[in-house]
């Protein structure tokens, strides 16, 4: 069912207040479930603004993909036997992760945008992100990675050396 | 500004992200993740792998007395585990297969484990634990590696199995549960299959081919295949070998001969093709249907050249 008329506001983490359709906020499990316990009627106003335990600057961005994907299927499809796929991320989505600034920010509003996404339980969001987060991984150098996710190495060289030694055994 | 996440890191990230993000990984990323870092390395090895469609493990011995080892191969996606090993070293292979994942899903796997012992079997059975596999396919030659088919199979009751035998064990065919597909196969020029065998075996299992030993079929033991295969609802197939004499008396039978056309009709059944002369050897191949069966007959000769004709008898379209 799609709420068009129904609107919703949302308090952030850092005390912003934003309105927004219920057509999107239907993507939010949380969201969902909140407006639920609140008990009111499927075309009213909610009684109260809900609370999410996300700031506002990301909360704008995970609106802006929201708004994108606002007809995008429900409910979010099981893809089980598919997950290890990642070459699948639509040109927008991609364009929209692409556009986070300077490398370092993009990382760490990356990782925002993935904890947002799981708290509010929004599955399509969540599977790009890591299908995002895959991609920058997949086929790269153990240096590569150690940069990508700002890794310490904290092995000892006799410690590498085992595992290297054990990894051997795979490297074909 | 994103300040309350500044000092966000990887292993900050929800468990269900990194759940779903360890499970898009390849073996090859694992082991590159596994060296980055200690908790890399722990998360790899506590983290399922995710579904692979196919697999391949093989394990045979080699070597001669006292100097024999073990060749322990497992593949996966585009790598593979290649162990060469004394029997007393499966623990050393085992403590790598527990550090690259705690659980993978795989479409299907190829088992070729020739007069594997049961030392070998408890390493097998201790390497594949937690492994959720859709369909099982174990090649065998002996009667050994048919108990220890079986035995592996026992920890998957739910799953699809195929049977690839290189050996007749006759009797013992009956006794197999259903399988998804039964193939029998004979390398050592064609001999003739029990007839009994082969309907029992119709009667009892999925998809069948037997290939290099030849059946031979009255005209109303075949018509009963095929009124079986129209009957059932599962999607079934049945691959045999016919002498070249036999599916010209069963075509014959039909009302069709040589000079049968496309579109004819013969009893109940529509022929699709009747090609006499096939290049390059001169076989002939005919294709009819009733709309529920559709009947292939390859590779045989109107005139009675020798040759070793095929048949396939599906209830559903095949090219």
């Amino acid at each position: 069912r799609i709420y068009p008329l129904m609107r919703v506001t949302l308090t952030t983490s850092d005390g912003a207040s934003v309105t927004v359709s219920r057509q999107l906020t239907k993507h939010s499990g949380f969201i969902e479930k909140a407006i639920t316990d609140m008990a009111v009627d499927d075309n009213a106003v909610p009684l109260s603004a809900v609370a999410v335990d996300v700031d506002d600057a990301t909360l704008k961005l995970v609106i802006e993909w929201l708004t994108e994907h606002r007809d995008d299927a429900l409910p979010y499809p099981e893809k089980t036997d598919e997950e290890r796929r990642a070459d699948d991320i639509p040109a927008w989505d991609q364009a929209f992760v692409q556009k986070w600034d300077t490398k370092e920010d993009q990382q760490q509003t990356l990782y925002a945008v993935i904890t947002a996404a799981d708290k509010l339980d929004i599955k399509g969001l969540l599977d790009m992100t890591c299908k995002t987060l895959a991609n920058k991984i997949n086929g790269k150098t153990v240096e590569e990675m150690r940069e990508i996710l700002q890794l310490e190495c904290d092995f000892t060289e006799e410690e590498l050396a085992e595992i290297r030694k054990e990894n051997a055994w795979c490297e074909n | 500004s994103f300040s309350f996440y500044r000092s966000m890191g990887i292993f900050s990230l929800p468990d269900v992200f990194m759940r779903k993000l360890m499970r898009t990984m390849e073996i090859g990323d694992r082991l590159s993740l596994r060296l980055t870092c200690r908790a890399f390395e722990q998360i790899v090895a506590d983290s399922h792998a995710g579904y692979f469609e196919n697999g391949y493990m093989e394990l045979f011995r080699e070597g001669v007395e006292e100097e024999i080892g073990v060749n322990f191969t497992f593949s996966i996606g585009e790598r593979f585990l290649a162990f060469e090993m004394a029997e007393d070293e499966f623990e050393k292979c085992l403590n790598l297969r527990h550090r690259l994942f705690n659980g993978i899903s795989i479409g299907s796997v190829n088992f070729e484990l020739p007069n594997a012992l049961p030392i070998h079997m408890d390493f097998i059975r201790e390497f594949i634990n937690k492994f959720e596999i859709k369909e099982l396919h174990f090649y065998m030659s002996i009667d050994r590696d048919l108990e220890n088919a079986l035995q592996l199979l026992s920890h998957y009751p739910t799953s699809a199995c195929l049977m690839s035998f290189w050996y007749l064990p006759a009797l013992r065919l009956l006794t197999l549960p259903p399988l998804e597909r039964l193939f029998v196969h004979n390398i050592e020029g064609s001999s003739l299959f029990s007839t009994e065998l082969f309907v029992r075996l119709v009667e009892t299992q999925k998809n069948l081919e037997i290939v290099g030993h030849h059946v031979l079929l009255s005209t109303n033991e075949f018509q009963r295949i095929i009124r079986a295969i129209s009957e059932d609802n599962r999607k079934r197939k049945i691959v045999l070998e016919l002498l070249c004499s036999n599916v010209v008396s069963i075509l014959r039978d039909r009302g069709i001969s040589e000079n049968s056309k496309d579109g004819d009709i013969c009893g109940d059944f529509t022929i699709a093709y009747n090609e006499p002369h096939t290049a390059p050897n001169n076989r002939s191949q005919l294709k009819m249907s009733d709309g529920k069966c559709v009947l292939l007959f390859v590779n045989f000769s109107w005139t009675g050249l020798a040759c070793r004709p095929s048949v396939s008898i599906s209830n559903f379209p095949i090219v």
